[in-house]
């Protein structure tokens, strides 16, 4: 191992803390999952009830974010489009998450003839985005809900095979996984018991990262008319009726966008800040 | 069996290629689903449903179909396009006057950038240009390609009226006023890019750092920007041009996006509209057309690694 030229005191131990990026990306995606499970219960206006005379308001004079060009308020809207997003990136990420890493882990284990296909397979999925598949999806089953989590989950799958068999490879190499197999543990036993457990951390920073993404996607997605149908409020759609009335009600873009932009933000600061947490030394 | 490093990535390319065919055609022409009854909705009436079946050769074994349109595009021949009645091989050259210059001058700025941002953190470690640049790549990871559009066409074409809000010229109509109607698109394409890039550079750069080789530039008195041009940057490269590879597949679907807010005629708004008009012939060839442009990037950055490290050629 290569010695680092001395930095002026910075790799004196300290007493351990959470890492900040942490904190922040919990703090923003608890944010997220309260208002998206307060917006079930309560919003300050019912989100799909049209009002025309009240229609593109600017914020604070109709509602706290104004009105969009139906008079719905758009800060209502917003929260409901909370538990949509969160819902869709959640659904697909957890499916990619357990299928592709169930694959990786068996890839690791297997080695040879598994090994290959199932990371061939992985890549030649990964030449189709989310985006492009949920057009492919949603020309033979239409758009809609499953039509986001299928394609969003899917393009998720060899990102967590690879990632959980990378990890996995190198736990397979390590001293108490051969003395686990020289007491006569099976392969199998010893990639649950062992390997999965060791590679969790890895695979939960993926999962954060992953879920940034899969709210992303999902925003485009419906930014395309190819998410959830109407009226269910969504953030991509609130942008895409935003541009019609670019001219008349600029504030409608700002905050949808900002909605997708903090609730990403959350989750790419979690996965960071869980990964400062694993290994401190990455930053 | 020892084949050449080159011979062997091309081999697995074309092997790529192929299966991604398959499972398009699979998808699309084979599972449950009439494609006709599909394009033509519920109301069509039996003998417009049979023609139509002609017309696209349903009336053929799977994989007959399968075969010929494979054969077909290998001779450039992508089918017909059921709504402009015009050879998709058409429409694809027309749009990708517009989508490859856009998605170039994209990956080509989001590159530039994110080495120099990625540079100048590894060079002040730690300081504030280093924090800026985390922030930089943290914002732009979280901020969406289609609203930054938006946000663009708010301050620089309806704000400030130095660019036309949407549309395109055509490049029949002079070089500069069309790079200009991409201009905007390109910004919200790449900053996205840029952002996931940097972290990548600053990562890759700052691990080589750390090598007794550029210890020994130190210790040698080579200045602090000569050792990272000659010794950090190429010894960095490499990671950096693999996950601009990765990161291709994200331009595509953002190029969709982009193209839709700008309306611009590319590659990506053609795949809208053929959803939209349920034109499966255009939208079969047109995500063959994008999984082989990621595949073909992946494979020339792939090459490209090569011929930037040697120590990867010896290898396998």
């Amino acid at each position: 191992m290569n010695v680092a030229a001395p930095t002026g005191g910075r790799d004196v131990p300290r007493r351990r803390r959470w890492p900040p990026r942490l904190i922040a990306g919990s703090a923003i995606i608890a944010i997220g999952i309260v208002t998206a499970l307060l917006s079930l219960a309560w919003t300050p206006e019912p989100p799909i009830q049209i009002r025309i005379a009240l229609r593109l308001k600017p914020p604070l004079v109709a509602g706290l974010l104004g009105t969009d060009a139906l008079g719905r308020d758009v800060l209502s809207l917003l929260m409901l489009g909370a538990w949509n997003s969160l819902t869709i990136a959640f659904s697909a990420i957890l499916l990619g998450c357990l299928f592709g890493t169930a694959l990786g882990l068996l890839a690791a284990a297997r080695r040879g003839w598994l090994d290959e296909p199932i990371m061939r397979v992985g890549d030649v999925i990964f030449a189709f985005p989310a985006l492009i598949s949920a057009i492919v999806i949603g020309a033979l089953i239409g758009p809609g809900r499953l039509t986001a989590i299928l394609a969003i989950g899917i393009f998720s799958m060899p990102v967590f095979a690879r990632v959980a068999r990378n990890a996995a490879l190198q736990i397979w190499a390590q001293g108490y996984v051969l003395a686990a197999l020289a007491l006569g543990r099976s392969r199998g036993g010893v990639a649950l018991g062992h390997v999965l457990p060791n590679i969790a951390g890895t695979v939960a920073v993926q999962l954060s990262i992953q879920l940034g993404l899969a709210i992303l996607v999902e925003a485009g997605l419906s930014f395309l008319g190819l998410g959830l149908p109407p009226p269910a409020p969504s953030w991509g759609r609130m942008l895409a009726d935003a541009q019609t009335y670019f001219g008349q009600a600029p504030w409608l873009a700002l905050a949808p966008g900002g909605a997708i932009a903090f609730a990403v933000l959350g989750f790419t600061l979690l996965g960071d800040g869980l990964r400062d947490l694993l290994d401190p030394r990455s930053r | 069996m020892i084949l050449s490093p080159v011979l062997r990535r091309l081999l697995v390319f074309a092997a790529t290629l192929l299966a991604a065919s398959l499972a398009i055609f699979i998808v699309m022409d084979v599972l449950p689903g009439d494609p006709a009854a599909i394009m033509l909705g519920t109301s069509a009436r039996p003998d417009t449903l049979a023609a139509m079946h002609h017309q696209l050769g349903l009336d053929r074994p799977a994989t007959v179909r399968y075969l010929s349109w494979l054969g077909g595009m290998l001779r450039g021949d992508f089918g017909t396009s059921i709504t402009y009645g015009v050879p998709v091989s058409r429409l694809f050259a027309d749009r990708l006057a517009l989508t490859l210059p856009l998605a170039l001058l994209a990956v080509v700025g989001s590159t530039l950038v994110a080495l120099g941002l990625g540079m100048a953190a590894v060079a002040r470690l730690g300081r504030a240009t280093d924090h800026a640049v985390a922030v930089f790549s943290q914002l732009g990871i979280a901020v969406p390609d289609f609203w930054l559009g938006l946000i663009l066409i708010l301050c620089f074409a309806t704000g400030l009226h130095w660019f036309s809000a949407i549309g395109f010229p055509g490049w029949s109509g002079g070089f500069f006023p069309a790079l200009k109607a991409l201009l905007l698109p390109a910004v919200a394409l790449a900053v996205p890019q840029a952002a996931v890039l940097s972290r990548v550079t600053r990562a890759a750069l700052l691990e080589v750092t750390h090598q007794d080789f550029v210890r020994t530039a130190r210790a040698k008195g080579l200045r602090g920007s000569t050792i990272m041009l000659r010794h950090v940057l190429p010894n960095g490269l490499v990671p950096v041009l693999t996950i601009v590879g990765l990161q291709f597949s994200f331009l595509i679907a953002g190029a969709v996006l982009v193209e839709n807010v700008f309306a611009l005629p590319g590659l990506g708004r053609l795949v809208y509209q053929a959803l939209a008009q349920r034109d499966l012939v255009v939208i079969r060839s047109v995500t063959m057309l994008f999984a082989a442009f990621v595949m073909l990037v992946n494979l020339a950055v792939d090459l490209a690694g090569l011929l930037l490290d040697p120590r990867l050629r010896a290898a396998r």
